[in-house]
């Protein structure tokens, strides 16, 4: 893959600026989004895979895309698509299960690159991020410059390749890198914003879903500008308070500023089973690899969890959608915050045995929420006898200091305690949950 | 039922139960107070309540015209007497369980049930009984139930452990919620052999004993436990409870023996200078940190958030310097509760116990665990 092709930046006349013009200072964001992250890692690190589609995602009859490569796509092949599809699409195809460990430490190198750009620098997951550029024209340059050096740092560090967007708000500027990809650059300048946004679909703003979508275009607005130039109270009888606001998104009217990541309040992992699954032992056992795993990211992030949540899914649909099995979540509180996976099994593992499923389960996940840093740890005055393997508090944090080496260097599955079995796993996924309630997938 | 008693004795019984009936609506009579009319020379009027836990029984004098009882609402009954002329009250049961209360010109009728659907107290008559000074015993849980644990899921601390110990008359009290110890002994004079083994009473039946023993006239108190009931006596007052039944953790080895550094302070400015300076500690952990060395004692906080806090303290120590952090509030429950001028703080390293002691060696100390900044 080519590091940097030659920019595009889109260049609209702005005579129409004192259209644009509001009370507050025009700021510059910058949105930097990784092109197919997860295919073009694992393509950069096995040569013969170039050029060829590729996917990374759960196999297994429900497992779906998380990434798929641009020959992949070529194919019609788009991530959240259920994996047979696109087997289905393309005889060809790649199709990795992915290594999430290392697209963690990949992504901690790309973040570290942003950092040398903006101090503010808000995380949208692991590939994504807006940062801040107002005020740094002085120091750093014009944005468009900014955003070129941005791109080829990240190709010097990574070797993977970064599209980006700036505008003057974030809605614009995410719109702006996902229409600069494959590998390219836009800067929508203040004056162009409603020019840039006017023929997209209404689909492209946020909040905007299947259902919505067809309300609105039902009702001939189909384009953003449709919406710009529409009658307040008309929207607001058609979509309520809400329609104000995307009338407001559809101006470019984003007042929302780029924020440092917000404290997480949650770290969980879950599993959807390739077929149901009601053995007890395999549903423990699972159980215990989620427990770990959420372990090792509140060590690395230095935080401890009082909150224990187990959560499943049901295997009766109750709605229709991926979404209409009915969701249960069950939780319990720890007298002291932990960050030992043997703990947080403990305690997941009652939660199942006294007021878990009672049925088969389609997907299971362990959450540790109640989160406190790391810094002040009130000590135990007895050492619990209940620990597993009855190490004192201090040999168990060495010996997780000690895992978490083998782990980082070796991946996730080096080391596994003698009762963690692996599950037949179809989709593996992460999420932290952070301040403001949006809950991100890793 | 039909009697007169006095306004302010029956408010005093009606008071003495309000804590234990069930606010919450599980089973509905338990938001109810049973009383129960004994004719005789003086009558009585036995006042009771449980939520199956704890059961009190008291008895207050009254002029019984008919004997009986029923059971109403104990919250109004309560709020009904309590605003009632000083007074005799009359009571009267009539039919369908109706309560009728005249008081001068004030009249109400109360809809209750019949006794005979109330739960019976734990009933317990134990052959022997121990006689404790209700003001020792009350000191002794005053200087340890704060350190009881809250954390239902470890129910062997959810209580105050009791036990006899040496000498049959040396009778010890420990409460510890796994990051703080506290324990008291004290000398009584008498024999302590019935209470052989030890019990562990839980928080909200010890609450009611402290209730119990620091009513005006009950100077002593007799206690009982067998199995898993336990049971107290003062005065015209019964108290019964089921005990927690539980292993209580081996608390004598986590108390430290000789300290290494050994500090003497004035417990009020150190309790001062921890309330001033945990102002500025973080709300979740409380976090403080003392520094001894140099003749000083400083306790120090820092808050990224917000800013920092330092107080000093003159002491006699000038060996090596060290540092322990602590959740204030551990520390601050701990002063509070010895009720001493001076202790002494005996520390280790900065990852063991604390020990918190009178200077005055009153049979009384504290055990906090540090935390690691």
């Amino acid at each position: 893959m080519v590091c940097c092709r030659e920019k595009v930046i889109v260049k609209v006349d702005s005579e129409d600026v004192g259209r644009e013009a509001s009370a507050q200072p025009v700021r510059c964001v910058l949105h930097a989004d990784m092109d197919a992250f997860f295919a073009s890692v694992e393509q950069r690190d096995h040569p013969e895979y170039q050029g060829r589609p590729l996917v990374v995602g759960g196999d297994g009859p429900r497992g779906v895309v998380a990434a798929a490569s641009y020959e992949a796509r070529e194919f019609g092949i788009r991530s959240a698509m259920p994996s047979f599809e696109a087997k289905r699409l393309c005889r060809d195809l790649i199709f990795l299960r992915g290594d999430m460990a290392k697209y963690s430490q990949e992504s901690r190198r790309i973040f570290s690159v942003f950092s040398e750009f903006s101090p503010l620098v808000e995380a949208l997951s692991l590939d994504e991020a807006f940062l801040d550029l107002t005020g740094t024209e002085r120091l750093l340059g014009p944005p468009a410059e900014v955003g070129a050096r941005l791109r080829k740092r990240v190709w010097e560090e990574t070797h993977l390749v970064v599209s980006v967007g700036i505008a003057p708000v974030k809605l614009v500027a995410k719109i702006a890198s996902a229409a600069a990809k494959p590998d390219g650059l836009i800067e929508v300048l203040p004056g162009e914003v409603r020019d840039f946004l006017a023929p997209l679909p209404v689909r492209r703003l946020w909040g905007v879903g299947p259902v919505a979508d067809k309300r609105l275009r039902d009702r001939g607005f189909s384009q953003i500008g449709d919406l710009a130039s529409a009658e307040p109270e008309r929207l607001r009888s058609l979509l309520g308070d809400w329609g104000v606001d995307l009338a407001r998104l559809a101006r470019g009217e984003d007042v929302r500023g780029v924020e440092n990541e917000s404290r997480a309040i949650s770290y969980s992992e879950e599993n959807t089973f390739r077929e149901n699954v009601s053995d007890h032992a395999l549903l423990e056992s699972t159980v215990l690899t989620h427990a770990e795993a959420v372990a090792r990211r509140l060590r690395r992030e230095a935080v401890r969890g009082r909150t224990v949540v187990l959560k499943w899914r049901g295997s009766r649909r109750i709605r229709e959608g991926p979404r209409g099995y009915p969701l249960h979540t069950r939780q319990t509180t720890l007298p002291q915050a932990t960050d030992d996976g043997a703990v947080i099994a403990r305690a997941a593992r009652l939660l199942l045995a006294e007021v878990g499923p009672t049925d088969a389960v389609r997907l299971i996940g362990v959450g540790v929420s109640g989160l406190e840093d790391e810094t002040s740890e009130q000590l135990s005055l007895f050492v619990d006898p209940e620990l597993s393997g009855r190490e004192a508090p201090e040999e168990r944090a060495a010996l997780n200091r000690a895992l978490d080496e083998i782990t980082s260097r070796f991946g996730s599955t080096a080391v596994v305690r003698a009762s963690q079995g692996q599950a037949e796993r179809a989709g593996l996924s992460q999420q932290v949950k952070r301040g403001e309630g949006s809950e991100e997938d890793l | 039922m039909k009697l007169s008693i006095a306004k302010g004795e029956l408010q005093k019984g009606l008071a003495r139960i309000q804590a234990i009936v069930e606010k919450r609506n599980s089973m509905p009579i338990l938001a109810n107070v049973m009383l129960q009319a004994t004719e005789g020379d003086p009558g009585s009027l036995e006042i009771s309540a449980t939520d199956l836990e704890v059961g009190i029984r008291g008895r207050q004098s009254a002029e019984v015209e008919k004997s009986g009882g029923l059971t109403v609402s104990a919250k109004t009954l309560f709020e009904i007497v309590r605003e009632l002329p000083e007074d005799m009250v009359h009571l009267e049961s009539t039919s369908n369980s109706f309560l009728s209360i005249r008081c001068d010109r004030s009249q109400f009728k109360l809809s209750g049930t019949s006794p005979e659907e109330y739960p019976t107290l734990p009933e317990f008559s134990p052959e022997h009984t121990v006689t404790i000074p209700s003001e020792i015993l009350a000191t002794m849980v005053e200087r340890t139930m704060y350190a009881a644990s809250t954390d239902e899921t470890r129910y062997n601390l959810n209580g105050v452990y009791l036990e006899v110990v040496g000498e049959t008359n040396q009778l010890r009290l420990v409460a510890t919620d796994g990051h703080r110890l506290a324990m008291v002994e004290s000398e009584i004079p008498g024999d302590l052999t019935p209470l052989q083994s030890g019990v562990i009473i839980p928080r909200k039946g010890l609450a009611e004993l402290k209730r119990l023993l620091d009513e005006d006239m009950v100077d002593e108190i007799e206690l009982a436990f067998e199995g898993n009931s336990g049971l107290a006596r003062g005065g015209e007052v019964t108290l019964v409870m089921r005990l927690i039944e539980g292993e209580f953790p081996n608390y004598e080895q986590v108390i430290p023996g000789e300290s290494s550094v050994q500090v003497i302070v004035d417990a009020d400015r150190l309790s001062r200078a921890l309330r001033r300076v945990v102002l500025m500690s973080s709300q979740r952990s409380r976090a403080v940190k003392l520094e001894i060395g140099d003749r000083k004692l400083t306790v120090s906080s820092t808050n990224p958030d917000m800013g920092d806090a330092s107080d000093e303290l003159d002491n006699d120590y000038d060996g090596e310097t060290m540092s322990i952090g602590f959740n204030a509030r551990y520390m601050l429950d701990a002063l509070a509760a010895l009720q001493v001028k001076e202790i002494r703080l005996g520390l280790n390293n900065d990852l063991s116990p604390a020990k918190v002691k009178p200077t005055n060696d009153d049979g009384a100390l504290a055990v906090v665990m540090p935390m690691r900044l």
